[in-house]
């Protein structure tokens, strides 16, 4: 699974989830979860439980804070599948 | 004294039913506020309040130890306030348990919202109760487009403020809560001041009141949005920033 492929699945992932779907148009690997996606807290942690349960991996709350930017979240699930 | 403040909208859809979702409900509450939210009469209204605990007592301990990162299980809410009612009901108080530290909390509810203050007073087991007093005793600032009032001279001043979004200029939460948080720092501070966000090691923001340049001793600041509703909490330690009437 490369990197795009799973963007791309990141993408789906946080659509429910943030405050206008517009705002995912323009979405890069550098755009912040909560403060450029307008995700609040709690939906955070809806977003980490769909990852894990999309990819098949465990996300502890350690590496969940470690995620800011939808490129984290990529990183962090290609590093747990490989 | 380090203050924390946190709000849910409960008109949201997202905020409803959320004890059905299994997942979430074990991944961010312990055995005994699953106990605590599945027995109440009202569950979802239990659930947000122990999340919002959760949150205020995160900022809080951000503001003691910047390394902290928000675990939700590791900020453990002592529920007997809402068995001993049998609802939330606005001015119960409680405690947040994280790594031995007992965080003092309040609970608000009006008009679809419930809000939480709580103090990093960092009371140990046996000084709890104590620790609840300056809560119960913080100003709720009803509406600070009103005109400035004069607060006399007090130690541990709690000021805390709870605006909505609907008549906003400005579809940004971020702006809306920090004009509400300008005009509740103006009825304690006179001074020229901004609001600058700081970041921990994981980048966790803070609120923090600076003045030409520099950071204000004895004020600190929380601040907090959710759907349209936004919230601000602010203590002074230092009595010296007082406004005099």
């Amino acid at each position: 699974m490369d990197q795009k492929e799973v963007f791309s699945k990141a993408i789906k992932i946080v659509t429910p989830y943030v405050k206008d779907v517009k705002l995912l148009e323009t979405a890069t690997n550098e755009s912040r979860i909560l403060e450029d996606l307008g995700v609040n807290s709690a939906r955070f942690v809806d977003i980490i439980l769909a990852f894990e349960d999309e990819f098949g991996v465990e996300i502890d709350d350690e590496s969940a804070n470690k995620i800011r930017t939808l490129g984290d979240a990529v990183n962090t699930v290609i590093a747990k599948v490989m | 004294m380090f203050v924390g403040n946190d709000i849910v909208d409960l008109t949201l859809p997202e905020t409803k039913d959320k004890a059905e979702n299994k997942s979430f409900m074990s991944r961010v509450f312990d055995s005994h506020e699953l106990a605590c939210i599945n027995s109440a009469a009202k569950p979802n209204r239990v659930l947000w309040s122990i999340w919002a605990a959760k949150e205020t007592a995160f900022k809080i301990a951000l503001k003691l130890k910047k390394e902290v990162i928000f675990s939700p299980k590791k900020f453990s809410v002592q529920c007997d306030a809402f068995n001993a009612q049998g609802q939330p009901l606005s001015g119960l108080s409680g405690f947040v348990n994280f790594e031995n530290h007992f965080f003092p909390v309040r609970w608000d509810y009006k008009q679809g919202y419930v809000h939480c203050l709580g103090l990093g007073i960092s009371a140990n087991e046996k000084r709890v109760k104590e620790s609840l007093a300056p809560l119960h005793k913080a100003i709720h600032i009803g509406d600070t487009r009103s005109s400035q009032r004069p607060y006399s001279k007090r130690d541990s001043l709690i000021l805390f403020s709870i605006g909505n979004t609907i008549n906003s200029a400005v579809n940004d939460e971020s702006h809306d809560v920090r004009d509400l948080a300008k005009r509740l720092i103006s009825q304690i501070y006179d001074g020229d001041f901004e609001i600058v966000k700081s970041l921990s090691k994981h980048g966790s923001g803070t609120p923090v009141i600076f003045s030409r340049g520099h950071p204000v001793d004895g004020l600190d600041l929380s601040l907090s949005h959710h759907g349209k509703f936004v919230a601000a909490a602010v203590t002074m330690s230092s009595p010296s920033f007082v406004r005099r009437g």
